[in-house]
């Protein structure tokens, strides 16, 4: 090991510990205010639970909508221009897909909100309408993308799409999804850790309770896990082409 | 050591685009064009596949070269 790199460890843990005790003793000085804030913004969401999930589905859908609608122009435009594709549209179908997805994740997010003591009718069938929504510009987007690149294959209808994706892929877009998929799990053990101290932090002044972290340790555990199990079957040589 | 290749010069002499040959290739274009830019190494099984394409040996589309001290 470099001597370098234990200083810059050592001087990384140093930082993030400092940092952490700062944190820790900025809550608890501000215990009362930080605790109004936490309820007086949590009462507003719970209130107005059904008017955010209207703004906020019609924002992200119509976002993703016009996204969309832009690279299915273009498609036209730019015809067997690969040049102009690849600059042009592949960044926008990619930045449509991650609004796509954004909008499953906070219309559960609010949905889960909206039914901690009931279930409420109108919520809910939003929420509903907002998932299918998503989904259909899910399978909208793929067709437009198996469109532009014919070699892509796969039923976004399929549980085995994936599969089927992975499979159509040749040997540089495999190279690109795992490479993209190892920095994600890297980043993604960072931002774990990282939300373990918070949860730690918050649970001095609120009453959190252990389920984020037991959930947060649940998820950690299983990607170690399934990261073992998986690297050693490939190892062995199974499934490597 | 670093790999440099003389696939478009090649590919220019067969009369194919990019496309064209990509798809007898059964890559991507986008393959084609970085493994021309030098950006991505292909696998042997692909660089085989293209100097059959070419019909040269793949010791014409691929060379290994020092690499240069800078």
């Amino acid at each position: 090991m470099k001597k370098s790199s234990i200083i810059g460890f050592v001087l990384m843990l140093t930082v993030c510990g400092f940092c952490g005790g700062v944190l820790a003793v900025v809550i608890g000085l501000n215990d009362h205010s930080l605790a109004w804030l936490f309820e007086t913004v949590y009462n507003w969401l719970f209130s107005n639970i059904l008017a955010i999930q209207i703004v906020c589905f019609a924002l992200l859908f119509a976002g993703s909508l016009a996204i969309y609608l832009v690279c299915q122009r273009r498609r036209r435009l730019y015809a067997e221009d690969y040049d102009r594709i690849d600059a042009k549209i592949a960044p926008w179908l990619d930045i449509g897909i991650v609004i796509n997805s954004s909008l499953y994740i906070i219309m559960f997010v609010l949905f889960s909100l909206a039914v901690q003591t009931e279930i409420r009718g109108w919520e809910t069938l939003i929420f509903l309408i907002a998932c299918a929504c998503a989904f259909v510009m899910e399978i909208t987007y793929i067709r437009l993308v198996k469109n532009i690149y014919p070699k892509r294959k796969g039923d976004p209808l399929s549980i085995k799409f994936s599969e089927q994706w992975i499979d159509s892929c040749d040997e540089l877009e495999r190279k690109v999804t795992y490479i993209t998929s190892y920095k994600t799990l890297n980043a993604l053990r960072y931002v774990i850790l990282g939300l373990f101290v918070l949860f730690m932090l918050l649970g001095i002044t609120f009453p959190i309770g252990v389920l984020p972290q037991l959930v947060l340790a649940a998820i950690w555990l299983f990607i170690n896990v399934y990261t073992l199990v998986v690297s050693r079957k490939l190892s062995n040589g199974e499934n490597l082409e | 050591m670093i790999l440099k290749n003389h696939l478009k010069e090649l590919r220019a002499r067969h009369g194919l685009n990019q496309s064209e040959l990509a798809d007898r290739a059964d890559v991507s274009r986008q393959t084609i064009s970085l493994i021309e830019r030098g950006n991505y190494s292909p696998s042997i099984t692909l660089a085989l596949t293209l100097a059959r394409i070419l019909e040269v040996r793949v010791e014409e589309v691929f060379e290994l070269q020092e690499e240069e001290d800078s």
